[in-house]
């Protein structure tokens, strides 16, 4: 499976006639952009804004964030069985619309989480402080449910996505990379040298608020199974998970997932890359031992010399994580295992909820529990009425000046546990 | 057998065959009741620490138990002490988990409601229960 990425470096966002992009400008036509992503009969009140890196906005609570892609040619289109076919993607080419993001932000329930600060210390924290984003808003009609809500913000997300990429479509992308996975037998004539490594990519999959679709497909129904990586920089995982703002993966990590980069990066060089096995984080212990007993077989199955694991979301995921390193070290399969901490406010409590002396080499992604303070910011995108209740804040979070004083975990992707953002540990 | 404090839970049990053990007390409470049930020889059916919304977030905690009482399920025991030895450490110097954060009144129904899904998630999962409670029977 080959994928062609034309990436186009968009330097701005305006407001204006026609949704087009001018030179490395996007111009977004609002009325045509609206009629795009649909009404919803769940929602009303859609609204549109814009936020542009180092400007004094604060978006919050965010629900998920998302990049523009399109596919130009190969099988299927962005975000199969969500918004298009359940056709295989993966293959040909798909442009990505870089340095840009659409947010979806509102409240789905009472203490919702995540903030983007588009200037000050927090932005240093969020990696979609650099993203010009187009934020989306919804407040729904009265009587609806949190799930119909989520599902209706989750799917005008993803249309607001896809309508954006059309934008890049005809555009000669500035840079064109190459992705290509072969089958493993293939791959293991191709570089018979190499060690052979895999992915095992863990999706929060529990009920409202911590879901993840694979072509569509609720994960917490899967049992675990192969992706090739490409497939997933066409939008086949879409993130319906809205807890733990700090180690959630939006769905615009899923299509930027850094581990999959690195892995490719590192591919015929240092490693034989072999693929990406996709598992799931459900609430039965019973799951959890079928899911890490399957996400250990396949990888004795496909033959690998190493694993990297990772984990997403907070507490009983810790559990996967560790069952899921043990498993495949009993396999005789060296593992390493990616995550972020809890380790209270100074850092010195347990990390994990789990542990296990096969654990043995572990990447952090930072103490969600560390705190900071958010300055005042002019604009405010969405409400701080949550501030106080959501993940990371607590009683008093909001202060009368304005500023917030509040946990990594309420900053979208402050300690994200693919490695997508900025934090990590080092030994002194 | 569910044990919860969540009142959504106790007043809408998503299945009239579970028993149902309601704890009048927290988040740990809940913990605790469980403890005590897996000392008793019940399996642990869900994760304690089930969704990813942190114990000092919410007051609500619901917990499935086999059915059947047998031997002491060791495993169920490791994951009860981690889950409560992880709770002791998010407390604050008053020993309350409250000291680091207070959810607001209106936000109650929809802490329940999230608690409430989980524990549907699981019961939709229930040939998978009934299959470890057989394993369990058979000594495994």
């Amino acid at each position: 499976m080959k994928l062609e990425l034309g990436k186009i470096f968009i330097e701005d966002v305006q407001f204006g006639e026609k949704t087009h992009v001018d030179g490395r400008i996007l111009i977004i036509d609002h009325t045509e952009l609206l009629e795009a992503i649909g009404g919803d009969e769940h929602l009303w009140k859609i609204r549109v804004d814009l936020a542009h890196p180092g400007e004094s906005v604060r978006i919050t609570p965010v629900k998920d964030v998302i990049e523009p892609r399109v596919k130009v040619k190969g099988h299927g289109a962005i975000f199969p069985g969500m918004l298009s076919k359940v056709d295989t993607v993966g293959n040909g080419r798909t442009h990505a619309m870089k340095n840009v993001a659409v947010v979806t932000a509102g409240k789905v329930v009472g203490f919702q989480e995540g903030i983007i600060d588009m200037s000050g210390p927090g932005a240093d924290y969020t990696p979609f402080s650099k993203t010009h984003n187009v934020v989306i808003t919804a407040e729904p009609k009265p009587g609806i449910k949190p799930h119909e809500h989520e599902a209706a913000l989750r799917t005008l997300g993803l249309k607001a996505a896809a309508f954006l990429g059309q934008a890049v479509k005809n555009v000669e992308p500035d840079e064109i990379k190459t992705y290509e996975t072969l089958a493993p037998r293939e791959a293991a004539l191709l570089h018979p040298e190499l060690p052979r490594v895999g992915y095992v990519y863990m999706l929060q999959t529990q009920g409202l608020l911590h879901d993840t679709y694979v072509y569509g497909v609720d994960a917490k129904k899967l049992v675990p199974t192969v992706m090739y990586p490409t497939e997933i920089m066409d939008g086949a995982i879409v993130s319906g998970n809205c807890v733990s703002a700090c180690d959630k993966n939006p769905t615009y990590i899923h299509m930027n997932n850094p581990v999959i980069e690195d892995l490719y990066e590192e591919h015929g060089k240092t490693i034989n890359f072999l693929g990406v096995i996709i598992t799931n984080e459900n609430v039965t212990l019973a799951d959890k031992e079928r899911s890490s007993n399957w996400t250990a077989k396949i990888c004795e199955f496909m033959g690998l010399d190493g694993a990297i694991v990772t984990q997403e979301g907070f507490g009983n995921p810790d559990t996967d994580l560790i069952m899921n390193c043990r498993k495949i070290e009993e396999k005789g399969i060296k593992t390493v295992i990616v995550t972020d901490e809890y380790a209270g406010r100074d850092g010195a409590s347990q990390s994990l909820a789990d542990a296990d002396p096969k654990a043995n080499a572990v990447i952090t992604n930072g103490n969600a529990n560390e705190t900071i303070v958010l300055p005042y910011m002019n604009r405010l995108i969405g409400t701080t009425a949550f501030i106080d209740s959501c993940a990371g804040g607590f009683d008093g979070s909001l202060r009368e000046d304005g500023t917030i004083k509040v946990e990594l975990q309420a900053i979208t992707g402050a300690t994200n546990e693919t490695g997508f953002g900025y934090l990590s540990a080092a030994a002194y | 057998m569910v044990v919860t404090n969540n009142p959504t839970v106790r007043d809408h049990l998503p299945d009239d065959d579970l028993k149902l053990v309601w704890v009048e007390g927290e988040y740990e409470d809940v913990l605790k009741v469980v403890r005590n049930r897996v000392h008793e020889g019940y399996q642990l059916l869900t994760h304690p620490l089930a969704g990813s919304v942190k114990p000092y977030e919410t007051p609500y905690r619901t917990v499935l138990l086999s059915a059947q009482a047998s031997n002491l399920h060791m495993p169920s025991l490791g994951v009860l002490e981690q889950a409560l030895t992880l709770l002791a450490s998010f407390k604050g110097k008053d020993g309350s988990l409250h000291s680091l954060r207070t959810y607001r009144e209106e936000h109650l129904p929809d802490l329940q409601l999230v608690d409430y899904d989980l524990l549907k998630a699981a019961i939709n999962q229930q040939p998978t229960m009934q299959e470890t409670l057989g394993n369990q029977e058979r000594g495994e």
